[in-house]
């Protein structure tokens, strides 16, 4: 029930200690935002959990991607990964999600709100960007920026939306990444990682049951960090005093003392000290994101080359999107 | 300078670490690091540490192995005469009671009085190591031997905004309200993050810190 302004992300401002933030699932926030014809980091919605009820008071094209809320306009069912037009005073019903955690709202223009350090994301530990650092609340009014100047739109791919002026109020879907339905579906998800500097460092105990034992998402995961509960990963006993505090990003996974690990996401800190078990490859981050509290997940040692296969696949779908959507770079 | 070692970390980051204890001359030889990889197209994030220094690219348009290279030649480079010293920042901090609830335990913990804490902690010059675990939080060494104190084991789940710390071997402000673990010895009431101002964070690496104690702040915040 948490909603905010996001985009791709605040960059090269982590110098200053600021988080990167951004859409936890970047794959939806950038179709979302091309099929409404945005650029893909125009400002779209992250809605965490759907229970929203939004009331357009203009005309907009907007779309739905990500978690399926059972959305209705006007009580009339409407379908995710979809475009539609909404006409003034018609209200946008968004459900819990049965399967997913996060859904996405585009709306044609862009949500306007200020470009704070390069960004429109929200950031909630420093309180800028996004609506007034803060999430949405009942009653906000969100402002969409002027389409004059957006030259894509009523250019639509002509077999898919006939680009006359009725045509251009037509509804349109895109296939959702074949990913989306065993993630949102299948227990335990399968998440990518590649091991990273400190893995050794735990007793072959520990080595063994970060990749055969299931672990659960804790209720305290936000869009900081998943925590997970399960097989407590062990250190062996070394001489090193404490790490010095270093680098750390979204998909790394540190392991505290306690031994349960905490998988970093978007509004992740800058730097920690715990030892790093590994990374979450690109490709499954927005995947992890959209798994709900208390699912289940397995961990999957793979090499950065099976993490570059994986992100050209991805990369190969949102092509095809640009692709059906007409868009060029 | 042999002493550093090398390794990716996942599939987007390289990261160069010591392997000696935490010294400022390590430290100039990272800020001198990055001001060289700001130069460096394919670099998209720069992320310095304590002794440390990671770098972030992108995968797809990266050759890994040549930038590994580069990033191990300039680490070989000797410091210049000129890394960069920055500017003298004084902060007002009230030491103690509800602006410092933990002033007690360090003074019980170094066998020092509260006095002693707060004498030894604002008359030394602080340098910023670098910036980083939250908007505009400055690690600041070296911290007096005898104030060096461990992390709490058990986090606050809130730390008021302004609270002057220790954790570990370093001393450092909380420029937001947040969770943490570092020992809370006073507070202060500058604004240490501004997202309106260029750079955003007031304590930039090399600036030098220094702490005035004060038993209250003659204005409610300023810049």
């Amino acid at each position: 029930m948490l909603s905010t302004v996001q985009d791709l992300g605040r960059f090269h401002y982590r110098l200053d200690g600021v988080v990167l933030g951004g859409a936890l699932d970047d794959v939806a926030h950038q179709v979302a935002n091309w099929m409404v014809g945005n650029s893909a980091d125009a400002a779209t919605l992250e809605i965490t959990l759907g229970g929203v009820k939004l009331r357009f008071l203009h005309k907009h094209r907007f779309s739905l991607t990500g978690a399926d809320c059972d959305a209705e306009l006007d009580g009339k069912k409407i379908r995710c990964w979809w475009s539609y037009i909404a006409q003034p005073g018609q209200v946008l019903h968004l459900r819990a999600p049965r399967f997913g955690m996060r859904t996405m709202l585009a709306v044609r223009g862009g949500i306007d709100v200020p470009l704070v350090l390069g960004s429109y994301s929200t950031n909630l530990k420093a309180s800028f960007g996004g609506m007034m650092g803060r999430a949405l609340k009942s009653g906000d009014t969100i402002a969409v920026r002027s389409t004059v100047n957006l030259a894509w739109g009523v250019h639509f791919n002509p077999t898919l939306v006939p680009s006359t002026n009725e045509g251009a109020d037509l509804a349109f879907g895109i296939v959702a990444y074949p990913a989306y339905g065993s993630t949102l579906t299948d227990s335990p998800c399968l998440i990518r990682v590649i091991p990273g500097p400190e893995y050794v460092r735990f007793d072959d105990v520990s080595q063994h049951a970060c990749w055969n034992c299931e672990y659960k998402i804790t209720a305290s995961s936000d869009r900081t960090a998943y925590r997970l509960a399960g097989a407590p990963l062990v250190r062996r006993p070394d001489k090193l005093q404490e790490m010095l505090s270093h680098a750390v990003f979204p998909g790394v996974i540190q392991v505290p003392p306690s031994g349960q690990p905490i998988i970093l996401l978007k509004d992740a800190q800058t730097t920690g000290g715990y030892p790093k078990l590994g990374v979450v490859i690109a490709a499954d981050l927005w995947r992890l994101a959209q798994l709900p509290l208390g699912a289940r997940l397995q961990l999957v040692p793979v090499t950065a080359e099976d993490a570059r296969m994986a992100a050209e696949d991805l990369s190969d779908y949102l092509s095809q999107v640009k692709q059906i959507l007409s868009i060029s770079d | 300078m042999d002493f550093f070692s090398f390794y990716r970390l996942g599939e987007a980051a390289l990261v160069c670490s010591p392997e000696l204890p935490q010294s400022l001359q390590t430290q100039q030889r990272i800020w001198q690091m990055v001001v060289m990889v700001k130069q460096w197209p394919e670099v998209v994030e720069i992320i310095p540490g304590m002794n440390n220094l990671t770098l972030i690219f992108d995968p797809a348009m990266t050759d890994v192995a040549a930038l590994e290279q580069r990033f191990r030649s300039i680490a070989q480079q000797p410091i210049f005469s000129t890394v960069q010293i920055g500017k003298l920042v004084e902060i007002p901090v009230c030491y103690g009671g509800v602006n410092g609830v933990d002033l007690e335990t360090v003074a019980n913990f170094s066998g020092l009085t509260t006095d002693e804490v707060i004498h030894l902690h604002s008359s030394t010059e602080y340098m910023v190591y670098f910036t980083g675990f939250q908007a505009g939080f400055a690690y600041l060494g070296e911290l007096d031997v005898r104030l060096h104190m461990p992390r709490r084991a058990d986090p606050r789940i809130l730390v008021p905004a302004g609270s002057v710390a220790i954790g570990g071997a370093v001393t450092g402000i909380y420029p937001q309200a947040s969770p943490g673990g570092w020992n809370l010895i006073g507070c202060c009431n500058r604004a240490l993050f501004d997202p309106k101002r260029q750079p955003p964070a007031l304590l930039q690496a090399g600036d030098i810190v220094r702490f005035i104690p004060v038993t209250e702040f003659s204005s409610a915040r300023y810049d």
